[in-house]
């Protein structure tokens, strides 16, 4: 799978190109086949460098053998997507939980340090050079041990995108998380450098082939207008609006019962307005509200606001900020921003124009706002915020039995009274069976 | 299903089979000595009809409850069925026309938007009642083509009678539904199945076309039909038959 490539004699036959494949770059050798021999082979052209060229290739002690990437031990302490696709992506969950991608790296000796660069540039080739493109640094081990190291990259330093950076950023706050606005994202490439005197000696280069990888924290728009129709323990959400986007993956819907979070910054957010209570609620995914819906919020930047600081004669908050309508207000709806963690109640395809909650409380009032997700699971920006009240209904079933209809209980079921065979059944059977012994009889005879 | 239906429906249709494997034995005799009877004949053999079958559906709910539900429930609109049904002619009856035993398929489906128990909900309500209905039937089926085989007048009166067991079942906008009692909403009904109606043979508007279908499709005849029927499944259970008129393309082959 991996080449070597001579570096810088050979540099421009690095072709980047071949996305898919981890390109290696060693210092001071040609292109060879088996790895085995990549030593004996640099070592010789490397004296051959050293009598054309001159005593100054002569300076280097030994010839840098080209870190390699063991793919298949690449480690993430965020689970993995459950498509199995975008595996290696950093989405804005990832980004907040302060995810760790840890790549395993072979080495054959650990004189030179080990710096791992992100970027859509050729950073092997830059690495040194007065322009390093868009080309950032996001680990370094100084002393990398042998045969392998494994260097735990923060995906945080990833998508901070430092290009200035000369030493791997540390620390990086959970700010940096809201930066980027790309809903698309970026697609990047890895670079396993070993660094000698500021410049690149060998390289591994990790593109993880047509899944690719790199980072995509925003969701897809939500969509333009959404309506609510009663159910009985449910919801239907109307999609409307919608506008084209390749990134959207599904629709996901987000009900969080009015008043959650309205007052209560002491009392534990959604836990505060009874969501224990509600039959089924926990099948919506909302008893988790509590602690999830909080730590949300306050990363989305809409954080508790108190009854007295609403408008009471407007009925809340002016419809222009985005806040849910004042009969179902909570903070932690707005349109415009990231839905909170925890109040999810149902999802539905792409191509689907209405949604269906799960399991709600009949009686309650629920701030219900939907949201696009696309493939890496980043939820959109909410659309704006309705009300809705799921109510007891009368089914047809329940109108008929209630007025004296019998039958049901299964196909296979019995009467549930006294039943005898209908007379006209018997008749038309009798006739039938007549008719056909008739017949029978006339053709023997 | 009530036993007894079952015990009479195994009989039947054991008597049937008896019946038909007897008949099919002379069915070429039959045919040998009425084509002997009948002016000559190019075309091919005839031995069943299929029918494409179309038309309003009201089912008779309401008369086994002790007020209106089904109408309060769903509204006088009309609604519609569709169905197949196919018959065996294995029987010409000399000079008259054919009886067979015909076996029918029907479906419909209507929903409404269910009620509210005791509050006015602050919204429409989206989640619909469906009330799903599937009637199978088995008839005895006489069709008089004489006056189409000898008289050239292209109608062909009918009549069909016998049994009819219908699956029925009410999905509440979630799933299968249940009353206050906690009892599914889905059942069978048995009851009876009859008919009259005419068909109007298409053969005459184009018959050189209608002898190469014959010829080449096996198709004998073409008809378009209007018939009146009737299915009722009183008694103790839904009743979910309908008295309505039927229409639809029919084929002899």
């Amino acid at each position: 799978v991996g080449r070597l490539v001579a570096n810088p004699i050979d540099q421009a036959a690095a072709d980047l190109t071949q996305s898919g494949e981890r390109t290696r770059f060693a210092a001071g050798s040609a292109r060879v086949g088996p790895r085995r021999l990549s030593g004996v082979l640099a070592a010789f052209a490397l004296s051959c460098l050293s009598v054309i060229g001159g005593g100054e290739a002569l300076a280097q002690s030994t010839a840098a053998s080209a870190p390699q990437l063991n793919e298949n031990r690449i480690e993430r302490i965020q689970p993995y997507r459950s498509a199995q696709t975008r595996r290696y992506w950093i989405s804005y969950d990832d980004c907040l939980a302060n995810d760790v991608i840890t790549f395993p790296i072979g080495l054959t000796d650990n004189s030179r340090a080990l710096e791992v660069w992100v970027g859509n540039d050729n950073c092997a080739e830059r690495r040194g050079s007065e322009n390093e493109g868009q080309c950032w640094l996001v680990a370094r081990i100084d002393s990398p041990t042998v045969p392998q190291t494994d260097v735990p990259v923060s995906v945080r330093a990833v998508v901070q995108r430092d290009l200035n950076a000369v030493a791997p950023p540390t620390n990086v706050p959970a700010s940096v998380c809201e930066n980027n606005t790309d809903p698309n994202g970026e697609k990047l490439t890895y670079y396993f450098i070993l660094e000698e005197g500021g410049k690149s000696a060998a390289s591994d280069v990790w593109t993880n082939g047509d899944d690719g990888t790199g980072y995509d924290l925003v969701g897809p728009r939500p969509p333009g207008d959404i309506g609510v129709g009663v159910g009985e323990n449910q919801l239907a959400i109307s999609i409307g609006g919608v506008a084209e986007e390749n990134d959207r993956e599904r629709f996901e819907a987000f009900c969080v019962p009015a008043g959650t979070g309205v007052a209560s910054e002491d009392a534990g957010g959604g836990d505060a307005a009874g969501l224990g209570g509600a039959p089924g609620v926990n099948a919506a995914g909302l008893d988790a509200a509590g602690a999830d819906a909080a730590g949300a919020s306050d990363a989305s930047s809409a954080g508790p606001v108190l009854v007295d600081q609403l408008d009471a004669s407007s009925g809340g908050l002016d419809a222009s900020t985005g806040a849910a309508p004042a009969a179902c207000f909570t903070p932690l709806l707005r349109q415009g921003e990231r839905p909170p963690n925890g109040f999810s109640c149902g999802t539905a395809n792409e191509t689907a124009r209405t949604l269906r909650t799960g399991a709600l409380q009949n009686g309650r009032t629920y701030a219900i706002g939907v949201s696009g997700q696309d493939l890496l699971g980043n939820a959109g920006e909410l659309s704006e915020i309705r009300c809705g009240t799921p109510v007891e209904l009368d089914d047809f079933f329940e109108l008929y039995s209630r007025r004296g209809g019998v039958g049901g209980g299964g196909f296979c079921s019995l009467p549930s009274g006294p039943m005898g065979p209908h007379p006209r059944s018997l008749a038309s059977l009798g006739l039938l069976v007549a008719a056909l012994l008739w017949r029978r009889s006339r053709s023997l005879a | 299903m009530p036993s007894s239906y079952a015990a009479g429906a195994l009989f039947g249709a054991s008597a049937l089979l008896c019946s038909v494997a007897s008949a099919q034995e002379t069915v070429e005799m039959e045919r040998t000595s009425y084509a002997r009877r009948e002016p000559p004949s190019d075309r091919s053999s005839q031995n069943a009809a299929l029918e494409l079958r179309f038309g309003p559906y009201s089912p008779k709910i309401d008369e086994n409850t002790s007020s209106p539900s089904y109408d309060d429930f769903f509204g006088d609109g009309r609604r519609y069925q569709f169905g197949i049904e196919l018959d065996w002619q294995f029987w010409r009856a000399p000079y008259l026309g054919t009886l067979g035993v015909g076996l029918g398929w029907g479906y419909t489906q209507m929903s409404a938007p269910n009620r509210a128990a005791n509050i006015v909900p602050d919204g429409p309500i989206s989640q619909e009642s469906s009330l799903n209905i599937m009637p199978l039937y088995l008839v005895g089926v006489f069709r008089i083509d004489v006056l189409a085989r000898n008289f050239k007048v292209p109608l062909v009166p009918y009549g069909k009678f016998g049994l009819a067991h219908a699956f029925w079942w009410v999905n509440d906008g979630i799933g299968t539904a249940d009353n206050d009692a906690g009892l599914k909403g889905k059942d069978t009904s048995t009851g009876t199945q009859a008919a009259v109606g005419a068909m109007f043979l298409l053969d005459v508007l184009e018959s050189s076309a209608a002898r190469t279908l014959d010829t080449e499709g096996g198709v004998n005849n073409s008809y378009l039909f209007f018939e009146w029927s009737m299915s009722d499944f009183s008694g103790d259970q839904m009743n979910v038959g309908s008295n309505n008129w039927v229409t639809g393309f029919a084929f002899e082959m």
